[in-house]
C-alpha cells in the first residue's frame, strides 16, 4: 500500500477498491469512498494551495463544505471545473486535479514574494491603493487586480454536459441527514406525508459518519443503516444525496443543487444531466444542517498540517487516513478531547493537548489523560514552526483576557495541529429564511431564535450539540411538522438512547497572544483563510472607523470569499466587538445570502440555455414552407417572421427590390398570420368599439371594415388595426403583432372595471386563423381563380369590405384591405389550412410570377404610402394629431378613451413633434434610422435636437430614398431643409408629406 | 368527409416523437392528437337558461369549480374562467357543435366561437410522464394534488398551455397554441431524453 497514512480503521472506505488519481501532476492511489481530500491526507499530502493575497502555503483545513483552502481545479478541457472543494469531490478512477492560485506550482510559487510584502496588503488595501487617478481604474488597476485575484480558470470551450431543473412539492422538507435530520424524516415519513430528505454528502449519517458514537448500545452506524433502510422503503419519502440546499426563500421555497454524475467521472453518464437544481415548495421545513467547528485564531495558524479537530477525527474514523504522525490539539472546549482519544486509538501520537481553560476536569479530558495524553491548562499555542508543513509549536501559559503570554515558552515537535474553538450552528438557511438569531453566551455561538416561516430547527443547528438532543428534537419536529400539514398525530416514537458524555463549559478566547502585539510583528493571526484576512486587519478596520459589522466585512473582505466565511465570520465579529468594547449581540452578524456553497452557472441555467429551448420560437402554419424556400427570418417578439426571400446571388437590397416591384406590378404574397385577432361580440359590441377607438363605429355596415386607433388614457396612440363587422353584434378586431396580448388585456380590464354593464365578450382568436395577404395589380385575377364562386369585382367587393366564402376548397374570410397601397386581399383560413392555401396560391400564381415577400418589403411598401407602424413611428408619446391623422378622431361621437387628454396643455400645445416625410438632398443616400435632427447645420453645444428619423428605406419603386421622422413643428415646416446627424455625418434633408407614393390612392382598386 | 387540405403544424415532428418516446413500463410516450373540435363558450353561469341550454347540447352542465373539467360522452367541458369554458369534442365535430350551441343559446348574452384551429393537443403518458412534467411545470404534479378532473392554464417549459390531467397512467394532455407547438415538442423530447438511459 502506497498510502502511507492509511490505517485499517476507516469505516467508510473500501481499501480493496483502489482508485488511481493525479494531483498537481503526481500519481496517487486512493480507495473507494474517499474524497479527493481524504485520499491526499492518506498520501500525506497537505500542501494543496496558496493563499489568495500573500500566496502563503495552505493545507487541508476541514473535511466538509466549509473548506477555505483546498480549492482546486478539477479536470482539464471543456469539462474542467474551477474552485471546487477537494473535501467534497468523491474520488473516481482517473481523476485529475490541480491547485489554483499558484504559479508555476504549489511548491514553488513566484507570487509568494507577496508574503514578504504582506504589510502592504492590509485592510482596505484595494480601496487605498487603487483610487487615483480615476483614469487608471479600467486600464491599469482592474487588470492587475484580476490577475492577482485569480482563482481557477473557466474552460473556454462549450460545456458538453447538460443540467436540468425539477419542481417538487412536499409536506415536510428535511435538510440535513445527520442524526436529527434522519429522526425527523423517519417520524414525518411514517405519517404518510410527502417527505424530502436531502444532504450535501454522498452518504447519509452526518456527524455520525465521522465520530464513534453509541446508540442503543451499538455503534451509531447500525442505527443509521436501519433508519436509511426504513426511509428507502417508504414511497412517500424522497431521498437526495449529494444535494446541497443552497437557498431558502419566501413561502418555504428551497433550492437544492444535486450533483448527479460527478462521482462517476467526467462524461461517464451520457444522457443524464450532470447537475440538477430542485425547486422544492414545502409546507413545513425541518432544518437539521448541523454545525461547523470554529478555528482558534493564533499566531501563524495557517500552516499546512493545521486542521480543525473534527476534520482530523473524520479523516481517521471515516476514511482511515491519519492527518499526521504526531499531533497536538489546541482547544477551548471538551469536544476536541474525543478527537484526541480517537486519533490515539487510530495509531497517531498525540503527546499534548493545549487547553485555554484554566480548569479542565470533564469526563472527556480525564479519559484523555488516562490515555497518557498531557493536558496543558490555561495555555495557548503562541507560535508555529515550519513552512510547507508545520514542524512544531511553541506553547505557553497565557492570560485569561488574551492580552499576553504569562509563562515561559516551550517547544513541542509535531506535524499536525488540531484546533477547536467551539462550534457554529450552520444557521445559513435559517437566516436566509429571515429567521432571527440569538447569541448564546454559554455556548459562544449564534443560535436560531425566532422562525419567520413554517420551519423548525433541530440538533446541532439549534445549538443542541449532544447526540440525544439531536435524536429527540429531530423526531419531535418531524412528527409535529407532519401533523401541521394534516398527517399523523404529532407524537414521535420514543427516541433511541444515545450514550452521552457530559461536556464542561467552553471558554470564549478570540485571539491567542504571541510574543509581539497582534499586527506588529511577523506572525499572522488568520481569521479568513481564503481571503487572507488577519485579526490585525479587523483591528485596523475598527480603528479606521468601520464600526458596523457590514462595513468591517466589506473593508477587510472577511467572509466574502467563495466559502462565504463559514469559518471566519463569528471570529471576525468577535474580534470587532472586543475592539469596540461592545457585546457580541450588539455588533450582530452580517446577512446570510444564498448560495450556501457555490452553484455552477450551468446548473442555474438548466435547459433554458440551449438554442431553441432558451425562449419559445413561435412559428406560423406556413413557417416550414418559408424555411424550405430560403427565407431569412426576422424575430418579432417571439415570432420568427419571413424577412425576405433571397434568390441565388441576391443580397437583401436586391431581394427587396424584386419583391417590392412584384407588389407594384404583379402579385405578391405575405404571411401575415402573426397579427393579433380578437373576436368581439355582444349587443353592446359596437358601442364598446366606439369607446376604445377614436373614430365612429355605430354605423359601420355589416360586411365592412374600418381602420382604428386606440389611445391610452393620456391620449397617446398605443395600438392600431382594422376591425370588421361580422354581424350586427359581432366584430373581428385585428391588432399589431406585438400588441395582441396587451390589447386583449386592455379590453378585458375596461370591460371588467369601467363598463361592467356592457354586454360584450372578447376572445383571442389570433391563432385560430392563418392570414395570407395577396397584393398587387394581379391579385384579383389570382383570387378569382382561387375562389371561382366569389365575386371580386370592385362593385361587389369594394375596398374596406369583407366576404365569406370558400377559397382553394376551404372556408375563408377574405378582407379587402391594404397595407401596401395597391389592390390587396387578406385571406383568413383556419390555422390548419394555412399551408394548403399558401401552396395553392403559389401553384395558381406561378403564371403571374407570384412573389413571396417578407416583412422588409412590407415595411418599404407601407412607408411609401406613409402608413405608420405602432412602436416604430410611435413610442407612446404621439397623439393621432401628431401623426397627421386628425381625421381618425371623431369630433361628435362623444367620449372615448384618451379624448379628455386632448385638452391637456401639453397635448394641445404648438410645436409638438409631428410625423413628416424626409427626402435627402442626394436621392441615393439612405438615412440611418434613429438619426437625430436639427434645424441648422451647425449648432451650439448642446445641440437643440428637434426630432429623429423613425423609418428609412431605399424605395426601388420611386428610385430614391424615403424616410419618416418625428420633427418639432414638422407640419408647419413642409418644404424646409433640415439636417440629420449620424455619428458625425451630417445630411441635408427636406421635410415633405410622408405619403410618397400614389397620394390620391388610385392604385388600391387594381 | 375527410378534410385532405389540413395539416398539423407539427406533422413533421411525428417521427421525432416516436423516436423520443421510451417504451416499457418505465417509459414515456409523446404524441399529437390533432384536429380536435374545440369551441369556446362565454356566458353567465347564474343564468339557468344558459346552463341548461349548454347541458342540452353537450350532455353535462358547465363546471363552476376553477381548474376543473367534466366529460360526458364525446364532449369534455373545461372551466377556463368564471364566464368562460372550452368544449372539446371529436375530430370534425366543431361545425355541428357550434350550430347546436348557437341555436340553443339564441337570444342570450353569450359568445360561441369555433377555436378548433387555435390549439392542438399533445399527450404525454407513461410512468415517467410525471417526472417530465416536473421538469417542465412549476405546479404540483403529484398524483394526490393534480388528479383526473383537473385542468390548469399554466406554462410547460415557456409555452402557455391548457394542461389537462387525463388519467392515472398518468396522461397529461396539453392544449397548446400552434405557434408554440414545435417549441413545446422540442422541450418535452429534451426532458424525456434521460429516460432512454435509465
Amino acid at each position: 500500500m502506497t498510502e502511507k497514512f492509511r490505517t485499517t480503521q476507516g469505516t467508510r472506505v473500501d481499501r480493496s477498491n483502489v482508485i488511481n488519481f493525479t494531483f498537481n501532476g503526481k500519481n496517487y492511489t486512493g480507495a473507494k469512498g474517499d474524497t479527493l481530500a481524504s485520499a491526499l491526507v492518506a498520501n500525506g499530502v497537505h500542501l494543496v494551495g496558496r493563499s489568495f493575497k500573500t500566496h502563503r502555503p495552505r493545507g487541508i483545513l476541514t473535511a466538509g463544505s466549509e473548506e477555505p483552502n483546498a480549492i482546486i481545479q478539477l479536470e482539464t478541457g471543456p469539462r474542467s471545473e474551477p474552485n471546487v472543494r477537494a473535501t467534497q469531490i468523491e474520488l473516481y478512477e482517473g481523476l485529475t486535479a490541480k491547485s489554483v492560485n499558484c504559479w508555476p506550482s504549489v511548491n514553488f510559487d513566484l507570487a509568494a514574494v507577496n508574503s514578504v510584502a504582506s504589510r502592504i496588503f492590509v485592510a482596505g488595501f484595494y480601496y487605498k491603493t487603487f483610487m487615483d487617478p480615476k483614469s487608471m481604474w479600467m486600464t491599469v488597476y482592474e487588470p492587475i487586480i484580476r490577475r492577482m485575484a485569480g482563482l481557477g480558470v473557466l474552460p473556454r470551450e462549450k460545456d458538453p454536459d447538460t443540467y436540468d431543473h425539477m419542481n417538487e412539492f412536499c409536506e415536510v422538507m428535511v435538510v440535513g441527514a445527520g442524526p436529527a435530520g434522519l429522526s425527523a424524516a423517519l417520524e414525518a415519513g411514517r405519517t404518510g406525508a410527502r417527505v424530502v430528505l436531502c444532504d450535501e454528502q454522498p452518504e447519509f449519517g452526518g456527524s455520525l459518519l465521522n465520530t464513534k458514537q453509541i446508540i442503543d448500545g451499538k455503534p451509531a452506524q447500525e442505527w443509521v443503516d436501519t433508519a436509511i433502510a426504513e426511509l428507502e422503503s417508504m414511497d412517500n419519502v424522497r431521498l437526495l444525496k449529494r444535494a446541497n440546499a443552497f437557498g431558502y426563500y419566501d413561502h418555504n421555497y428551497i433550492t437544492v443543487h444535486e450533483r448527479r454524475t460527478d462521482h462517476f467521472g467526467p462524461g461517464a453518464k451520457p444522457g443524464l444531466s450532470k447537475h440538477r437544481i430542485w425547486h422544492f415548495r414545502a409546507k413545513q421545513v425541518v432544518l437539521a444542517t448541523g454545525s461547523h467547528e470554529r478555528p482558534l485564531v493564533f499566531a501563524d495558524n495557517d500552516r499546512p498540517g493545521i486542521m480543525l479537530a473534527n476534520a482530523g477525527q473524520a479523516y481517521a474514523n471515516r476514511y482511515g487516513a491519519l492527518p499526521g504522525r504526531r499531533g497536538v490539539i489546541f482547544t477551548n472546549n471538551d469536544s476536541a478531547y474525543s478527537v484526541a482519544i480517537d486519533l490515539v486509538d487510530a495509531g497517531m501520537d498525540i503527546p499534548t493537548i493545549i487547553d485555554l481553560r484554566e480548569i479542565v476536569d470533564g469526563d472527556l479530558p480525564n479519559a484523555a489523560r488516562q490515555k497518557g495524553i498531557e493536558v496543558l491548562t490555561g495555555s495557548g499555542i503562541v507560535a508555529t514552526l515550519g513552512r510547507k508543513r508545520v514542524t512544531g509549536v511553541e506553547v505557553a501559559t497565557v492570560s485569561s483576557d488574551g492580552s499576553k503570554i504569562t509563562g515561559s515558552k516551550r517547544k513541542i515537535d509535531c506535524d499536525t495541529i488540531l484546533t477547536s474553538g467551539g462550534w457554529n450552528p450552520a444557521v445559513h438557511l435559517f437566516s436566509q429564511s429571515i429567521g432571527k438569531l440569538r447569541y448564546d453566551e454559554e455556548k459562544i455561538c449564534f443560535v436560531p431564535n425566532i422562525s419567520s416561516q413554517n420551519e423548525r430547527t433541530v440538533g446541532a443547528c439549534k445549538g443542541s450539540f449532544d447526540l440525544q438532543s439531536a435524536l429527540d428534537e429531530g423526531a419531535a419536529a418531524g412528527a409535529a411538522a407532519a401533523m401541521d400539514t394534516g398527517f399523523g398525530k404529532g407524537k414521535a416514537k420514543a427516541s433511541p438512547k444515545a450514550l452521552v458524555v457530559e461536556e464542561k463549559a467552553i471558554k470564549a478566547y478570540w485571539v491567542v497572544p504571541t510574543d509581539h502585539p497582534v499586527g506588529q510583528g511577523k506572525r499572522k493571526h488568520y481569521v479568513d483563510y481564503q481571503h487572507d484576512v488577519t485579526a490585525a486587519d479587523i483591528m485596523l478596520a475598527a480603528r479606521e472607523g468601520m464600526h458596523s459589522v457590514e462595513h468591517m466585512k466589506r473593508y477587510t473582505t472577511t467572509g466574502m470569499a467563495t466559502d462565504q466565511g463559514k469559518l471566519s465570520n463569528v471570529n471576525g465579529l468577535a474580534i470587532l466587538s472586543s475592539q469596540l468594547e461592545k457585546d457580541i449581540p450588539k455588533v450582530g452578524t452580517t446577512t446570510f445570502r444564498p448560495p450556501y456553497t457555490p452553484v455552477n452557472f450551468g446548473a442555474l441555467a438548466g435547459r433554458g440555455i440551449n438554442g431553441d429551448l432558451a425562449d419559445p420560437v413561435r412559428r406560423t402554419s406556413m413557417y416550414g414552407w418559408h424555411l424550405e424556400n430560403g427565407a431569412t427570418f426576422e424575430p418579432v417578439g417571439q415570432w420568427q417572421r419571413a424577412w425576405y426571400y433571397p434568390k441565388a446571388g441576391e443580397d437583401m437590397d436586391a431581394a427587396v427590390a424584386r419583391e417590392t416591384a412584384a407588389l407594384r406590378d404583379g402579385v405578391g404574397i405575405l404571411d401575415a398570420s402573426t397579427l393579433g385577432k380578437i373576436d368581439i361580440q355582444g349587443k353592446d359590441a359596437a358601442q364598446f368599439l366606439n369607446l376604445v377607438y377614436t373614430n365612429a363605429w355605430l354605423k359601420l355596415p355589416v360586411g365592412s371594415c374600418r381602420y382604428g386607433f386606440m389611445l391610452k388614457e393620456d391620449g397617446m396612440v398605443f395600438d392600431d388595426g382594422v376591425t370588421s363587422r361580422l354581424g350586427e353584434n359581432h366584430f373581428h378586431m385585428t391588432t399589431t403583432t406585438g400588441g395582441a396580448a396587451g390589447v386583449l388585456d386592455w379590453l378585458e380590464e375596461y370591460l371588467q372595471t369601467e363598463w361592467p354593464d356592457l354586454e360584450v365578450y372578447c376572445t383571442s382568436v389570433t391563432e385560430e386563423w392563418s392570414t395570407l395577404s395577396i397584393g398587387g395589380p394581379k391579385a384579383r385575377q389570382l383570387l378569382e381563380e382561387l375562389a371561382p364562386e366569389m365575386d371580386f369585382s370592385n362593385e361587389a367587393f369594394p375596398f374596406m369590405t369583407w366576404r365569406e366564402g370558400e377559397v382553394a376548397g376551404v372556408p375563408a374570410r377574405v378582407f379587402r384591405i391594404s397595407f401596401t397601397g395597391d389592390l390587396s386581399y387578406e385571406i383568413n383560413v383556419r390555422n390548419w389550412h394555412g399551408l394548403h392555401l399558401w401552396k395553392k396560391c403559389m401553384e395558381l400564381g406561378e403564371k403571374y410570377d407570384i412573389t413571396p415577400y417578407g416583412t422588409e418589403t412590407m415595411h418599404v411598401l407601407r412607408a411609401e404610402k406613409g402608413f405608420v407602424i405602432i412602436g416604430q413611428e410611435t413610442d407612446g408619446t404621439q397623439t393621432p394629431q401628431d401623426l397627421g391623422m386628425d381625421w381618425i378622431v371623431a369630433k361628435k361621437k362623444g367620449d372615448f378613451i384618451g379624448r379628455r387628454s386632448f385638452t391637456r396643455e401639453d397635448t394641445a400645445r404648438e410645436n409638438r413633434k409631428q410625423l413628416v416625410g424626409l427626402v435627402t438632398e442626394n436621392p441615393k443616400e439612405v438615412l440611418e434610422e434613429g438619426a437625430q435632427l436639427t434645424y441648422e447645420r451647425v449648432n451650439p453645444t448642446p445641440a437643440p435636437m428637434v426630432g429623429h428619423v423613425t423609418s428609412s428605406y431605399w424605395s426601388p419603386n420611386l428610385g430614391h430614398s424615403i424616410a419618416m421622422a418625428l420633427v418639432k413643428d414638422g407640419h408647419n415646416r413642409m418644404g424646409q431643409w433640415i439636417y440629420a446627424h449620424d455619428r458625425g455625418k451630417v445630411t441635408k434633408v427636406k421635410i415633405v408629406s410622408p405619403v410618397f407614393y400614389d397620394p390620391k390612392g388610385e392604385r388600391r382598386d387594381g | 368527409m375527410v378534410d385532405t387540405f389540413r395539416n398539423s403544424i407539427i406533422a413533421h415532428k411525428e417521427q421525432a416523437m416516436i423516436n423520443g418516446s421510451v417504451s416499457g413500463d418505465q417509459g414515456v410516450n409523446l404524441s399529437e392528437i390533432p384536429f380536435l373540435a374545440q369551441v369556446n363558450i362565454r356566458g353567465n353561469v347564474e343564468d339557468k337558461k344558459f346552463v341548461s341550454a349548454v347541458k342540452k347540447v353537450v350532455g353535462v352542465a358547465v363546471p363552476t369549480d376553477p381548474n376543473t373539467y367534466v366529460t360526458k360522452g364525446d364532449f369534455t367541458v373545461f372551466w377556463l374562467g368564471p364566464d368562460e369554458w372550452q368544449v372539446v369534442g371529436p375530430v370534425d365535430g366543431q361545425d355541428d357543435l357550434v350550430t347546436k350551441l348557437r341555436d340553443a343559446l339564441d337570444g342570450l348574452h353569450v359568445a360561441v366561437i369555433d377555436v378548433s384551429g387555435n390549439r392542438t393537443a399533445l399527450d404525454l403518458t407513461g410512468a415517467q410522464a410525471r417526472n417530465v412534467m416536473k421538469k417542465s411545470c412549476r405546479l404540483d404534479m403529484d398524483a394526490q394534488s393534480f388528479t383526473p378532473g383537473q385542468a390548469v392554464q399554466t406554462r410547460v417549459g415557456k409555452a402557455p398551455v391548457l394542461l389537462q390531467m387525463l388519467d392515472d397512467k398518468p396522461t397529461y394532455r396539453m392544449f397548446v397554441r400552434p405557434s408554440f407547438a414545435e417549441y413545446l415538442v422540442d422541450w418535452l423530447l429534451d426532458a424525456m431524453g434521460e429516460y432512454h438511459h435509465l
